[in-house]
């Protein structure tokens, strides 16, 4: 009876274990995706699906296609133990760093026979792209997925603190040395010796620490099979940066720095509170200036280098992505989301800045934009962002399936050497000797999984 | 019938075995085996041996969180301790308001730990943090200024501390409810005795609670060494790794880097480091845990 009970028990368990089915009719097919995003981000994107579903496209058996959006958060582990489980979604928007990874380890569908077969119809074309953000989507000659917000980033600076430090407002740094003077200029100290305001502050915002070696010609890897974290550039570049903490109290720094709070998207942040002139931010930053400090006067432009770029600014490329994963029920119709999303239509209106919600404020990936899009445009700088993308010097993470544990790495490297724990020397080799043996086992698994599954 | 009365207990508790099973005892199983693999979820798992504890022999960063870990636990469990024991005492003395105290310590308790997180954040923020601002002056005498708690490597891990002591009401109220149970005739015989109050506390009172003493050291071992929100909510583990604990650092590798197999290797590191802390514990404690009932 027991026995019998327990079987009725895991027999239901068992039924109930599975992706819950949505109710599909004959005129409509649902189909589900999961997005990260939240507030008026999330709304944009939500906004695009549903200007999808007002299309009212039909699949192959002359059902509307439907898509439910679904914010998820952490949505790249979600999916990834949906993935493993058998039961994703239908879509899934990840971020770039996810796609080569997730590519590697068979989570995703390549888009490449949608891609031959739907170019140059209904307004997708692989020809409108800027190169970098599809070539991002791209990983071992295959393309995996899609851009949906793309992203630069750029130096910003606080306009009233360069008056007020007697700099030109309209003239920010050109070079890296240039760089350090303003800083000392814009720097303030109290009576007390307490820190009030810091030209430039290498740790704030303390996202792209991987990203300081390219501006000194540096690289981080050499192909998909070499670790080049301790690249003489790279440590160039991490010495650069230990020269805006010489000088003061480490311990004065650290204070500063915790002054702001640990939240971006807040007036506390330390650019939009007056506190650090200069930071190093992406395409969003207009967004959250406008939300908290809606008065400050600013300015963008490309980050100072150490070396002459010849007109061809440096700049990293950041990128969030739309994949079918691989298990997909609907990979037709959850093309049809994505060819729509990049088409002008849905990318401009994702990608656009209205006031009172409507976009996310940001650029699209294509060369062009429909005549006046910029121009309505809530950020009046974006042009800044596209010609960055379409440098010749901008770059894309490197595409090594370690590489979510390599930028970690390097951004202890860097707290390693501002905290005098390390030399930049000794912080950048210690990554290197980390990296390095990790890089080997991931691709020696992988080769050896590709040749079983050729042999299959 | 009689057989559906005999089995009927089982029926009541099938569901949760069920779920022991199915959630605890399988995937505690599974990673032993997942442990000798290199396994990244969406993979199949490759058997590689002991590799993985080979690596994490070798792995730096693993000791130096493992090094982590005891600090914290070698400086919470002891502060913890003294500080609700004497929370207990000073409420098991107060006549009026017993009820009061008890709601005052219990609160913070109550507090979600993410919203207890930010809260400490603030506290902490060394520039206009509540308690920099409590010490600045303090400390000025003496031409000192007060640490930058969060942001600084050596007085991070301290400032967990300091705030893992924030929900130490609940503990007290088990040594409360414990001190309520020591028969007054044992003080009255201890006066008699011409027994101080210190020494009231260290030959009646510790001896007679001591099974209690005892039960709240365990639980510290596990939690402490079990410790993820704060550190992964205020201090990202940072900086330069100063309060990254075992609990994160699985959870990096087996999440973030999908090193599944090495975090399960890990994890059954840390398993045998709590449980020989523990049956360390029950060793040490066998001559010194009095039991009434024996």
């Amino acid at each position: 009876m027991v026995l019998l009970f327990l079987v009725a028990l895991f027999a239901t368990a068992y039924w109930f274990d599975r992706a819950p089915e949505i109710v599909q009719t004959p005129e409509q097919l649902t189909i589900t995706y999961w997005e990260k995003w939240t507030g008026f981000e999330g709304a944009a994107m939500k906004g695009t699906v549903d200007l999808f579903n007002k299309k009212k496209i039909k699949n192959a058996k002359g059902q509307v296609i439907f898509c439910k959006y679904l914010t998820t958060t952490q949505v790249d582990r979600k999916s990834l133990l949906a993935i493993a489980g058998g039961t994703p979604p239908d879509l899934c928007g990840f971020w770039e760093r996810n796609n080569h990874v997730y590519a590697d380890m068979g989570a995703l569908m390549p888009l490449d026979e949608f891609i031959k077969r739907d170019n140059g119809t209904g307004g997708f074309d692989t020809e409108n792209y800027i190169p970098i953000f599809l070539d991002s989507c791209r990983h071992r000659g295959q393309t995996w997925s899609l851009p949906t917000t793309p992203a630069t980033i750029a130096l910003h600076w606080n306009k009233d603190m360069f008056r007020r430090a007697g700099l030109d407002p309209d003239r920010p740094p050109r070079n890296t040395q240039e760089l350090e003077e303003y800083n000392q200029k814009l720097t303030i100290k109290d009576a007390n010796g307490r820190m009030v305001q810091m030209g430039f502050l290498p740790p704030e915002p303390g996202w792209w620490h991987y990203a300081w070696p390219y501006f000194f010609g540096g690289k981080l890897t050499v192909g998909l099979d070499k670790i080049t974290a301790n690249d003489p550039k790279n440590i160039e570049a991490f010495e650069w940066l230990m020269k805006f903490k010489q000088g003061y109290d480490p311990a004065m720094l650290l204070s500063f720095k915790q002054s702001f709070g640990n939240a971006f998207d807040s007036p506390q942040n330390a650019f939009m509170s007056n506190k650090v002139a200069m930071v190093i931010q992406g395409v969003w930053m207009a967004n959250f200036i406008r939300f908290h400090n809606p008065q400050m006067d600013w300015g963008c432009g490309p980050f100072p280098t150490s070396f002459d770029t010849k007109g061809e600014p440096v700049t990293i490329v950041d990128l969030d992505i739309i994949t079918i994963p691989r298990g997909c029920r609907n990979p037709e119709e959850a093309w049809q989301v994505i060819k729509f999303i990049n088409t002008h239509e849905g990318m401009e209106f994702l990608c656009g800045g209205k006031e009172n919600n409507g976009g996310q404020g940001k650029l699209t990936p294509f060369k062009t934009n429909t005549p006046g899009w910029i121009e309505a445009h809530t950020h009046k700088q974006l042009k800044v962002f596209i010609d960055l993308a379409r440098s010749k010097n901008a770059v894309a993470i490197p595409q090594v399936p370690i590489w979510e544990q390599y930028q970690e790495e390097m951004k202890d490297a860097f707290e390693g050497a501002w905290l005098n724990k390390k030399t930049p020397a000794q912080a950048l080799q210690a990554v290197q000797d980390r990296m390095q043996p990790e890089l080997d086992r991931c691709n020696q698994i992988y080769n050896a999984r590709m040749q079983a599954l050729k042999k299959d | 019938m009689a057989a559906i009365g005999r089995y009927k207990g089982w029926l009541f508790v099938a569901p949760w075995v069920i779920g022991l099973s199915a959630f605890t005892v399988y995937p505690f199983c599974a990673s032993i085996y997942y442990s000798f693999t290199d396994f990244s979820v969406l993979v199949k798992p490759t058997y590689v041996g002991a590799m993985n504890y080979q690596k994490i022999y070798e792995d730096d960063l693993f000791w130096k969180v493992l090094k982590n870990t005891f600090l914290y636990a070698g400086l919470s469990i002891p502060a913890g301790l003294i500080i609700s024991l004497s929370l207990a005492l000073m409420m098991n003395g107060v006549r009026r308001g017993q009820a009061l105290y008890s709601i005052i310590f219990y609160l913070p308790h109550l507090m979600p730990p993410v919203a207890c997180a930010i809260l400490w954040m603030w506290i902490f923020n060394s520039e206009f943090g509540l308690l920099n601002n409590a010490l600045r002056p303090i400390l000025g005498l003496v031409n000192m200024s007060p640490p930058s708690w969060l942001g600084s490597s050596d007085w991070a891990l301290p400032a967990l501390v300091v705030m893992a002591m924030w929900g130490v009401g609940q503990t007290a109220f088990i040594y409360l409810a414990k001190l309520q149970d020591v028969p007054q005739d044992m003080y009255e015989a201890a006066e008699i005795d011409g027994a101080s109050t210190l020494q009231k506390i260290w030959y009646v009172t510790l001896p007679m609670i001591s099974p209690v003493i005892f039960f709240n050291i365990i639980m510290a071992i596990i939690g402490s060494f079990q410790v993820f929100t704060a550190p992964f909510m205020i201090t990202e583990g940072g900086p330069d790794k100063s309060t990254t604990f075992m609990p994160h650092y699985i959870w990096d590798n087996a999440f973030r880097f999908l090193k599944m197999g090495y975090a399960c290797a890990m994890s059954w590191i840390l398993f045998l480091v709590i449980l020989a802390l523990t049956a360390l514990a029950f060793r040490l404690a066998r001559d010194r845990v009095y039991y009434a009932g024996k």
